[in-house]
């Protein structure tokens, strides 16, 4: 399940740009919930453009029980 | 849109979504997420144990950064955004989405918002914040 998002958005992009992304798994950690035991998993993406420049950061967390 | 114009506290249009059977099957395969607790009613009761279909808190999530989105129009741009899925929302809800202004800064064109999601219990079901920048 979805637990939440942040994004950054550092600058615009524009068509006909090449984009790279990267995802990685920044953070693995297990809480009690009321139904029993959750594992939380933050992953991260960034997107930079041709110059290398960051262009936005992402970082999502998602539950499994 | 003008900065002066905007105040402390003042409130943003709110927006009713009533999530369907379809809308939900239609979000989850653009957004290629297999769950069937966002589309299969049986399993998602039989097999998981919710109450109800789950409408997905990514979703929720667009709702918000429509929120701050369609506000600012052509105005200028978010430059940040953030929410938390902290209650579940199921299948047959009306969730609302709104938000209102936290903070103005002048002087860097940036407007800080504090944005929710509610359940019809008028319970903030996922809160979010956003900063958008206003063109000069």
């Amino acid at each position: 399940m979805a637990g939440g998002t942040e994004i950054n958005h550092h600058r615009p992009i524009k068509p006909g740009q090449i984009l790279t992304g990267t995802r990685k798994i920044v953070d693995m950690f297990e809480k009690e919930g009321s139904t029993g035991p959750l594992i939380f998993t933050v992953r991260s993406l960034s997107v930079t453009n041709e110059q290398g420049e960051l262009v936005l950061e992402e970082i999502q967390t998602g539950i499994a029980r | 849109m003008k900065i002066a114009d905007l105040q402390v506290g003042q409130a943003l249009p709110i927006r009713a979504h009533t999530a369907t059977n379809v809308s939900l099957f239609c979000y989850n395969a653009a957004v290629w997420n297999p769950h069937r607790i966002h589309y299969d009613e049986t399993y998602t009761k039989e097999v998981e144990h919710h109450p109800g279909v789950v409408i997905d808190g990514p979703l929720q999530g667009d709702w918000l950064s429509q929120v701050a989105i369609n506000w600012v129009g052509d105005q200028g741009s978010l430059e940040q955004f953030s929410y938390s899925n902290r209650q579940a929302a199921y299948l047959g809800e009306t969730l609302t989405s709104g938000g209102t202004i936290t903070a103005i800064d002048s002087e860097n064109r940036t407007v800080h918002l504090e944005i929710y999601i509610k359940n019809e219990r008028e319970e903030i079901i996922t809160p979010g914040k956003a900063t958008v920048r206003l063109k000069s």
